[in-house]
């Protein structure tokens, strides 16, 4: 079978390693990365179904990050989950992103629009 | 775009163990989804807290994983739960459920054991995990490195996943290594000795966003599991509760004592009855009981050496009979040889029992006797402040009895305590005179009351106790029956 794959990025590798062990046992195939410029390469190089990612990391936020996405050929129209536990502290008027989440989230609401998103 | 808000409070509930006294200890419960330790020396109790929090948290309808990383097998660890109350066969399987991590564990390290406790936390979906044998987890890790990671990793999963997690290790202190400073709270299970007398002792160093009790506590591991008794004393720190000013006076029970201390004592304060063994303590505190039961109030003796059937001798050799009250409720006997009992059971006792009954009078027959409880002497006096305090903010009137040695060449040195403990200081001494050892009363201290100063001579006849000509006449040779007779 030919799994979905998901890119989850945040700056906190216990959070990317938690998500990447959680989603695993849903059957997906997970990517992680800790920085958005990390993100960017892993997602160009394999075209992830869905993207997950926080807000608040350095140098590159998430809702920067989602208009980076969006210019890489083949995931123009990607799923993109964004989670913040201060959204108050960013400018989501010209964000592309398909989802947002206020941290702390319960993970099976995660996994729901995960499933919806990429039925 | 579908910006949906999924709104999730961002401070944790708390969850109640449900284990009696911890979560008075805890400041209301464990926060919820947080990770904790659970730590002390082999046969301190951990397995059977933490247990007893699962099999309770899964009768409440709730999913409890257990993951044990030990060789112990878990038939072992049922039959050993199978002498507690808590342990319910039918949860389990179902409601709580049992893995084996350790072969997972020796096998593949610490990534293999992660990856089984999230597949756990994704399939099972439990509120509560339980990680036994976590020594394990420390001897298996390469490096301290990799130690923190896999704390960060299990507490990120319990918050992901919003799973109580609990882990057990078996250690002592508050160190400074990741299971330590990487968890939201750290319990310790300990025992404490004194002589050949051994407690067990709870300590709690830290629990994150809880109010939780600083210090030492003591429990039990019972039939029933672990019963915690919160230190009397750091529950009363924070109670609000204050005491309600009265004027009023009310009768000891003796008529010829009364008119002489300004018609008895302050409702609601505290009395202490200093003396000599033998010289009539018990006797008037009975009196002070006896006066209640007759006004229908409701009492409570407290005691530490006469049993309550050699307490009913006793006051019906002086005519007071407490047979009825005993028997119709109105009396309560609290006998309790002070030896190996926890003073801080027996205070949720005493205390129990006056909110349940509604007592408005107690006699404590021996101060030292509740003292000598205290294992840990420098809290002794914090005890009884918190103790008369909690009195006092209840409303009962209580007298307490304090032995004095049996001669005596001065007065009883003033203990420093005693003006914070006790309104009234009444002095019962024999007084040896031409021969004979009479009985004399005196007031050292009684506040908010105009008394007569005067020592006093005391008979104690099958009629009870009676106060009567003052200690001068009788060295005078003046010694009149003055018993009924206030004015002298």
């Amino acid at each position: 079978m030919n799994k979905k794959s998901i890119l989850v990025v945040d700056d906190e590798v216990d959070i990317t390693e938690t998500y990447k062990m959680l989603l695993e046992f849903y059957e997906y195939s997970v990517f992680t990365a800790n920085s958005a410029a990390e993100a960017l390469a892993i997602a160009s190089d394999n075209l992830p179904d869905l993207i997950i990612s926080d807000c608040m990391m350095p140098k590159m936020d998430g809702v920067e990050f989602s208009k980076k996405v969006r210019f890489i050929s083949g995931l123009e129209k990607v799923p993109i989950i964004l989670m913040s536990g201060a959204p108050e502290l960013h400018d989501f008027s010209r964000s592309v992103h398909t989802t947002f989440f206020r941290k702390p989230l319960i993970f099976e609401q995660l996994v729901k629009e995960v499933e919806k998103l990429l039925s | 775009m579908d910006d949906g808000k999924l709104e999730t409070t961002s401070s944790n509930p708390l969850l109640e163990t449900g284990v009696e006294g911890l979560d008075v200890t805890l400041g209301g419960g464990l926060p919820a989804y947080g990770l904790y330790l659970i730590q002390g020396l082999a046969g301190s109790g951990k397995t059977t807290l933490a247990c007893q929090m699962g099999f309770i948290h899964a009768r409440q309808g709730n999913k409890v994983i257990v993951i044990t990383l030990l060789a112990e097998s878990h038939a072992k660890m049922f039959s050993h739960f199978k002498n507690f109350s808590f342990y319910d066969e039918k949860l389990i399987g179902t409601s709580i459920v049992f893995f084996s991590g350790y072969s997972a564990l020796v096998k593949d390290g610490l990534h293999s054991i992660l990856q089984q406790i999230a597949e756990a936390m994704a399939s099972e979906k439990p509120s509560m995990l339980i990680i036994d044998g976590f020594r394990s987890v420390r001897t298996s890790a390469p490096s301290n490195l990799a130690l923190a990671e896999f704390m960060h990793s299990l507490n990120s999963l319990a918050s992901t996943m919003q799973c109580t997690t609990l882990i057990l290790s078996p250690v002592e202190g508050n160190i400074t290594d990741s299971e330590n400073t990487l968890v939201d709270g750290v319990i310790e299970l300990g025992q404490h000795a004194q002589g050949m007398q051994v407690i067990r002792e709870m300590q709690i160093f830290k629990i994150r966003g809880a109010n939780h009790l600083l210090g030492k506590h003591v429990f039990e591991v019972k039939e029933t599991g672990v019963v915690v008794y919160p230190r009397f004393e750091a529950v009363r720190t924070y109670s609000t509760g204050s005491q309600e000013a009265s004027g009023e006076h009310i009768s000891t029970g003796i008529p010829s004592w009364d008119c002489r201390i300004g018609g008895g004592v302050t409702k609601g304060s505290i009395t202490c009855l200093l003396g000599s063994p033998g010289v009539g303590k018990t006797i008037m505190g009975l009196h002070f009981l006896k006066d209640g039961l007759n006004k229908q109030e409701k009492c409570l003796h407290v005691g530490f050496y006469e049993s309550p059937s050699a307490l009913l001798l006793k006051a019906g050799r002086v005519g007071i009979d407490l047979t009825t009250a005993m028997h119709d409720g109105r009396l309560d006997v609290m006998w309790q040889l002070p030896l190996e009992i926890l003073v801080d059971d027996l205070a949720t006792r005493v205390f129990a029992n006056i909110k349940k009954r509604g007592v408005t009078r107690v006699f404590i027959d021996g101060l030292e006797g509740l003292s000598n409880l205290v294992m840990h002497p420098e809290r002794s006096r914090s005890f009884l402040v918190a103790f008369t305090s909690e009195l006092r903010t209840l409303g009962v009137t209580t007298i307490f009895s304090e032995q004095l040695h049996y001669f005596r060449k001065a007065v009883p040195m003033a203990e420093p305590s005693s003006s914070v403990l006790f309104e009234n200081v009444i002095l019962l001494e024999y007084l040896a005179y031409e021969d004979v050892n009479y009985r004399q009363i005196s007031v050292m201290k009684l506040r908010e009351n105009g008394y007569d100063g005067t020592n006093r001579l005391m008979t104690i006849t099958e009629e009870g106790m009676k106060i009567g000509d003052p200690v001068a006449q009788l060295k005078a040779g003046r010694i009149n029956d003055d018993s009924k007779n206030c004015s002298n």
